[in-house]
């Protein structure tokens, strides 16, 4: 169980986040769901350990987060893989380091194993610069699945790709969360609403400026539910529908405020 | 450019034939037939203009020089002979010349390997902390633009010999753009791969060689390609300072007893050694950065 009580973080004095409280049960698929600028990657860093809130804290199963968590293991949206080794060789990296007993072989075969359950056989010795960008994110997420850590934090993993790499590997996902039968934890950050309504199990939506919940949702519908099926549920409607206006809303509250700052700045 | 080269054919085989030049009649023969196998050799369009190009560039440049040197020369021959006498020399001095080349190389390289040695672990350190980086930058900014042929004299006449005088003085110049380059190279890489790098739980040792100082790698490699270029500028400048052997001092000690055909054939000679140093870099770089190819 993730919990986050009361995280704060200002940058240069402007406050990103403003006293978010989370909890995040075991086997969830939570999306974090807000525009750009409402710190949702912020917290993500936060939760990995990667940054430290300025009040408030995170703990996973009791334990205070400080410094890179163990459990946790991440795929960004760029530049998770280092370009400088081929794909197989940044799985064995992160093996190498994970399983510091097991030998070289034994590495390898794992690494091979990881890239071929996501779809990856062959690409073992290219270079990620070799890989189209859907290959890299499958590979960013063999890797990140491969280590023995419950927790995957992702990062808008798949907002740089086309609109059929993207619904492929959000169905990936979805199977590798789904096969973990509740013993992997997703914490998902997306601008995307759909995105949200397929993948998680939960939906937290943060407001912008400062970055607040604003909204906690559980998604109503099961995780088995086919992607053409989903959009036809009435209740999934009802709730997308709920959670652009609150979208909406934020985003005018926020347009609003600009406008007076500006005017006021004008004069 | 083909009727140029054609021209100067010409011109070079009718010097030969009207002067007995023969010098100028194997260079027309010759330079065209290479140009004319290269072009034969290379299906790419533009690499074949290219080879006939260069061909003719050189063959217009050896004949002006012919004509302005040989039988009633325009200048004065003792500072500047004929190409055929060149060349000439070239092969007779080629024994003494390698002899020098490995003098010249072996200080290079030791003064070399001696800045990649310390300016990369130094740069990696300072680029991986924001207080090492406040601390030393004052520092280095002020050393690292002070001139290193300044050090000669001083250097000289304080190391036990002109060995270890040389390379410290390539040392010292040769240290600042690798290490320079080794710390931007360290502060730029994206945050996002660092982060990345910090939840895979690398040991210390892992992450120095295998995240850090690749990351940093294309910028070390344009600060020690750059490095080089100084140490060659400094070696030659200390050789014809304080040296007794090597190439720098082949040049000056020829012109001390003023045989310049000698010291355009060091030059000639010095030029072809840095192409094919610089060549052999340009491979090495190539062949790091091979992984930034999108196609394999």
């Amino acid at each position: 169980m993730i919990q986050c009580s009361d995280i704060s973080i200002a940058f240069q004095g402007k406050i990103v986040l403003d006293r978010i409280a989370l909890t995040i049960p075991d086997g969830a698929f939570l999306c974090l769901l807000g525009q750009s600028g409402c710190g949702k990657s912020t917290l993500l860093r936060i939760i990995a350990g990667l940054l430290k809130a300025s009040s408030g804290g995170v703990t996973v199963d009791g334990k205070p987060v400080d410094g890179p968590e163990k459990a946790c293991s991440v795929v960004f949206q760029d530049y998770s893989l280092f370009p400088w080794m081929t794909t197989g060789k940044n799985l064995m990296l992160a093996l190498a380091a994970s399983y510091p007993q097991k030998s070289k072989a034994e590495i390898r075969n794992l690494a091979e194993s990881y890239l071929e359950m996501v779809g990856l056989s062959g690409v073992f010795n290219q270079y990620p610069a070799a890989l189209s960008g859907g290959m890299r994110q499958r590979a960013a997420i063999a890797r990140a699945i491969a280590v023995p850590s419950r927790i995957l934090l992702m990062d808008e993993p798949f907002g740089a790709l086309d609109p059929v790499n993207r619904a492929m590997l959000q169905d990936l996902v979805r199977e590798l969360h789904r096969d973990s039968r509740g013993s992997r934890t997703v914490v998902f950050v997306t601008h995307d609403v759909d995105e949200a309504l397929y993948l998680g199990t939960e939906i937290a939506v943060l407001g912008s400026t400062p970055g607040r919940v604003i909204a906690l949702e559980k998604n109503p519908v099961s995780r088995h539910l086919p992607r053409e099926k989903l959009f036809e549920n009435e209740s999934v409607i009802a709730l997308q529908k709920k959670i652009m206006d609150i979208y909406r809303s934020d985003m005018n509250e926020k347009l609003n405020r600009r406008e007076t700052f500006h005017s006021g700045n004008g004069i | 450019m083909k009727i140029l080269l054609v021209i100067e054919f010409i011109g070079l085989t009718a010097a030969a034939v009207w002067k007995h030049d023969w010098f100028a009649a194997a260079a027309g023969v010759l330079i065209p037939a290479a140009a004319l196998v290269r072009a034969l050799l290379v299906w790419n369009k533009d690499r074949r203009t290219a080879a006939v190009d260069v061909a003719a560039v050189l063959e217009g440049f050896l004949l002006a020089w012919q004509l302005v040197t040989s039988n009633r020369p325009l200048l004065d021959p003792v500072y500047f002979p004929a190409p055929d006498a060149v060349l000439q020399q070239f092969f007779g001095e080629l024994k003494d010349m390698v002899h020098g080349m490995f003098s010249s190389l072996y200080l290079l390289g030791t003064a070399y390997l001696l800045s990649l040695g310390t300016a990369i672990p130094g740069g990696l350190a300072v680029g991986s902390s924001r207080r090492l980086r406040n601390a030393v930058e004052p520092f280095s900014k002020v050393l690292s633009v002070i001139p290193p042929i300044v050090y000669i004299p001083y250097a000289i006449r304080l190391l036990p010999s002109f060995s270890a005088a040389s390379i410290f003085v390539i040392w010292s110049g040769a240290f600042w753009p690798i290490f320079a380059n080794t710390v931007a190279g360290v502060v730029n890489i994206p945050e996002t791969m660092l982060d990345s790098a910090r939840m895979l739980h690398l040991g210390r040792r892992t992450f120095i060689f295998r995240v850090l100082l690749p990351g940093a790698m294309p910028t070390i490699l344009t600060g020690a390609s750059l490095s080089l270029v100084f140490s060659f500028l400094l070696l030659t400048a200390a050789e014809l300072i304080g040296a007794t052997e090597g190439l720098g001092w082949y040049v000056k000690d020829r012109a001390d007893f003023g045989d310049y055909t000698r010291v355009i054939v060091g030059i000639i000679f010095i030029g072809f050694v840095i192409t094919a140093i610089s060549a052999g870099f340009k491979r090495i770089e190539k062949r790091i950065l091979r992984y930034k190819e999108t196609v394999q």
